[in-house]
């Protein structure tokens, strides 16, 4: 009878714990790192209990939201099995051109002008990895390196500030919701983020990126071009990061050469922590803000112990590689 | 656990303890992956020199077992005692040093390095130092010593045929001179002949002492060479059998668990068309090939026989467009052909079963809905649930009428079994207004209901008026189903078989380069 009685206890905890583990299996991979985030800003209210209020959470959200925005197109790129290491001077090249551009052509000129070369560099990225097969880090890091020699020899010295009113109001201006400030380049990336997300997850070319990132073999023999779709991927990235490029502008209210540098390791990582795969098929823009949160909230605490942004740095080093290990860990299992 | 008696009636009974002399002995081997019990309750032993047959349905837990003794996979619970000594770490290094090594079914071969590197690494070379010239020389002699002489030793496997790396992957594991070797699906790319190789090689060790554990699915294969064996069914022992008291039929009704025939549903009669030929091809010549002539009809099934590393490969790729090739008359689907592409293919009305499912036909993370819909994607259409929700009437159609087993078009297709992800990359071209369907050997490593789902598939498809193009290792499958059978040597059309004149000796015989009927005529029966 006894050990009837431990038999049952025993089951009973297999139950539950499978039961957990069901709906932790359940959760979709974008809702960890809003998880993490949840976690990290309730230890910094242990740390700082001035840190537990809605001010400091749109500060760490608006911060979060830039990095974003300039990691979007990253996500795009690893999606389809590649990675883009150009987007920190893809991100500056636009800015600069923008600049650059709007005293002859205007606003809406500069505008053009800058996607334009964004799309330029994206397509060359896609084409050399495509069709010349060569590595993506290796393409799109001496793509950063090419881009970074055009921004030395063509803009040269210029830390160019006029900022056209409109695009600093759609960015850095704050308004005012239910008595919170809220900086409007939170809704706009919000909204990029949704269209983002709609394209990759309910159309054909986005899941088309996922199916050549998870097979491509399995994708060629299904009769999918795919090179034509990785190369869209890279053009995508890189439109994107030009994009981002634009917004940055706006929201600091100036542009240089080195603008994009945080954005290397940021952007691969906040791609990561947000639950894509470096072997590609699989990622997603929300788990990317998510991510993006992770690293603003993880910057906050560093900013709060007063451990200067080398540190931060060094961190989302250590971040990237416990993600990457983590995740192919599970894979393995 | 039940115990097949001479009468063949199929008893309960406990296990009985294994004999003293037994090398290898298993006892309530138990391997769970959290909730999903993968083997329970496993008990068997291997006496020396005695092959014992591990038989079962696919996901019936063979190849966890396989993995189990070799190291590469940690019990849940039992024990497996190889000479007395316990084998429980979950090291592969560990059976290695008691004698147990395995030839692995997902061949466990580093693609980018030599042979000879693949065949040396079991050593630790790696951590000792290491001569190319060395390792080429010893590797040349030991396969020479296996009759592989074909083999080069400095060729990178990736290179190899897929038949070629199985030989490869047996010979490294005979090398240790093991006292108890796994063979996990070791035949399932080797054309008869190369079975017959494995055979030799398996006398040879049994005759040494050693205990080969022999996981199959080719039935007839065991009438040859098991003594006795163990049939599984989702992860337990089903029965046992030993030298000559067993069938085909029981056994096949013991892995499934009811009366299942093993006879081939025989092939539609070509219905009277009047459109285009599907494919007239004229001197294809590619890398491999050299100048192969091909018709098929509306509704025909064109059957490809020869041996692995002919140009079957070659062949269907290059009539899909995923290799260069050229032709001097090319038409598919009565339309003229110039540089083909997958693309185009498509496009044209080709459909393609590849022959690595895992690889080359599945996107193992996404979905099985996905999966089938991954020729029919197209950018500026929907996709992902939209798509599938649209397209819900032909998916629950496809894996209804190929009897695919999964919760839903939303589970990942890597967590199919081997047959229904063969059936998923199968299915995406059914009731897609194909013309011609080529098939690269879709039944292999499959298990028996699959197989006979599958067949009845093709047959629907004739029916419709699709063309197929089959290349099988099968030779009972060329026969029985097929219209019209070409057999491929070196690159070239040996052989043209229709009738009265198709059977499985003319299928062999053309296939290993002779004419002449009676080689090799004990894998066909």
């Amino acid at each position: 009878m006894t050990t009837t009685t431990a038999i049952q206890t025993v089951d009973d905890t297999r139950t539950r714990v499978t039961n957990l583990a069901r709906i932790v299996s359940r959760m979709p991979r974008s809702a960890w790192p809003l998880l993490v985030f949840v976690a990290l800003f309730l230890i910094g209210g242990l740390i700082r209990p001035g840190l537990l209020s809605i001010d400091s959470l749109i500060g760490t959200a608006t911060f979060a939201m830039i990095l974003a925005i300039a990691s979007f197109g990253q996500t795009a790129a690893v999606i389809q099995g590649g990675v883009d290491l150009s987007v920190p001077n893809t991100i500056a090249f636009s800015a600069l051109t923008f600049l650059t551009l709007i005293g002859p052509l205007g606003p809406l000129g500069g505008l053009i002008g800058a996607l334009l070369g964004g799309l330029a560099i994206g397509l060359m990225n896609g084409v050399i990895v495509a069709k010349l097969g060569l590595t993506p880090i290796v393409t799109t890091i001496a793509m950063n390196g090419l881009l970074f020699g055009v921004l030395l020899l063509t803009f040269k010295n210029s830390e160019l500030t006029v900022i056209p009113h409109l695009l600093t109001q759609l960015t850095a201006t704050k308004f005012s919701l239910f008595g919170v400030k809220i900086a409007a380049v939170l809704p706009l990336g919000l909204l990029l983020m949704i269209v983002l997300q709609l394209i990759l997850s309910y159309t054909g070319w986005g899941r088309s990126l996922f199916l050549v990132g998870s097979a491509p073999e399995a994708a060629k023999l299904a009769g999918q071009p795919v090179d034509r779709i990785r190369i869209a991927g890279y053009a995508l990235s890189s439109v994107i990061a030009a994009i981002a490029g634009i917004v940055l502008v706006g929201f600091y209210a100036q542009a240089s050469a080195t603008m994009g540098a945080d954005y290397l390791l940021g952007s691969v990582a906040a791609v990561l922590v947000g639950g894509a795969s470096i072997a590609g098929g699989r990622g997603s823009m929300v788990g990317t803000f998510g991510g993006a949160l992770v690293l603003g909230q993880v910057a906050t605490l560093v900013a709060v112990a007063n451990l200067g942004s080398n540190i931060q740095q060094l961190i989302y080093g250590a971040i990237v590689l416990v993600v990457i290990a983590l995740y192919s860990r599970r894979a393995r299992d | 656990m039940t115990v097949l008696t001479a009468d063949g009636v199929a008893t309960p009974v406990a296990a009985p303890p294994a004999p003293s002399n037994a090398l290898l002995v298993v006892q309530n081997l138990t391997k769970h992956y959290g909730p999903v019990v993968a083997v329970q309750d496993v008990s068997f032993y291997c006496l020396p020199g005695e092959v014992h047959a591990l038989i079962g349905e696919n996901g019936a837990g063979k190849s966890t077992i396989a993995k189990m003794l070799a190291g590469a996979v940690v019990p849940t619970s039992g024990s497996v005692t190889a000479g007395g000594i316990a084998l429980v770490s979950g090291r592969i290094k560990d059976a290695r040093l008691a004698g147990v090594s395995c030839a692995f079914q997902e061949l466990a071969l580093v693609p980018d390095w030599t042979v000879a590197e693949n065949l040396a690494l079991p050593d630790g070379a790696a951590l000792r130092g290491f001569s190319q010239r060395k390792s080429i020389h010893a590797a040349t002699a030991l396969l020479a010593g296996l009759e592989l002489d074909h083999i080069d030793a400095r060729a990178l496997v990736s290179s190899l045929s897929l038949a070629d790396r199985q030989f490869v992957e047996i010979a490294r594991a005979i090398t240790g001179a093991p006292k108890a070797l796994i063979l996990d699906e070791a035949s399932s790319a080797l054309g008869p002949p190369g079975v017959e190789w494995l055979f030799r090689r398996i006398r040879e060790l049994t005759a040494l002492g050693t205990s080969v554990i022999y996981v199959s699915h080719r039935l007839s294969e065991l009438a040859v060479i098991a003594d006795r064996g163990t049939v599984l069914r989702d992860g337990r022992v089903a029965g046992e059998f030993s030298r000559g008291n067993w069938s085909e039929d029981q056994l096949i009704s013991m892995m499934a668990g009811r009366e299942a025939s093993k006879a081939f549903p025989s092939s539609p009669p070509l219905p009277v068309s009047s459109k285009p030929d599907v494919l007239r091809i004229e001197n294809l010549v590619a890398e491999g090939l050299n100048g192969i002539s091909i018709l098929i009809k509306p509704g025909e099934i064109l059957g490809v026989g020869g041996l692995q590393g002919h140009g079957q490969r070659e062949l269907l790729r290059a009539l899909f467009g995923a290799t260069p090739a050229s032709a001097s008359k090319w038409m598919l689907g009565g339309r003229p052909v110039r540089r083909l592409t997958p693309v185009k293919a498509v496009r044209l009305g080709a459909g393609y079963v590849p022959e690595d499912r895992k690889v080359e036909g599945l996107a193992l993370e996404l979905g099985v809905g996905e999966n089938l819909l991954a020729p029919w994607l197209k950018p500026f259409q929907r996709g992902g649930r939209p798509r599938l929700a649209s397209e819900k009437t032909w998916i629950s159609g496809v894996i209804a009428s190929l009897s695919i087993r999964t919760r839903g078009p939303l589970e990942n297709a890597g967590a199919l079994s081997g047959g229904n992800q063969q059936k998923i990359v199968f299915g995406r071209w059914t009731d897609r207004s194909r013309t011609l369907i080529l098939l690269h050997d879709p039944t292999r490593g499959i298990d028996v209901r699959a197989k006979q789902e599958l067949y009845k598939a093709i047959i629907e498809l004739s029916r419709q008026g699709v063309g197929v193009l089959w290349f099988s290792t099968e030779v009972e499958e060329l026969v029985n189903i097929c219209h019209r059978v070409v057999v491929l040597y070196e690159g070239k059309i040996a052989d043209e078989l229709e009738g009265d004149r198709l059977t499985a000796e003319a299928v062999v015989g053309a296939a290993v380069g002779v004419a002449s009927p009676g080689v090799s005529q004990r894998e066909i029966s």
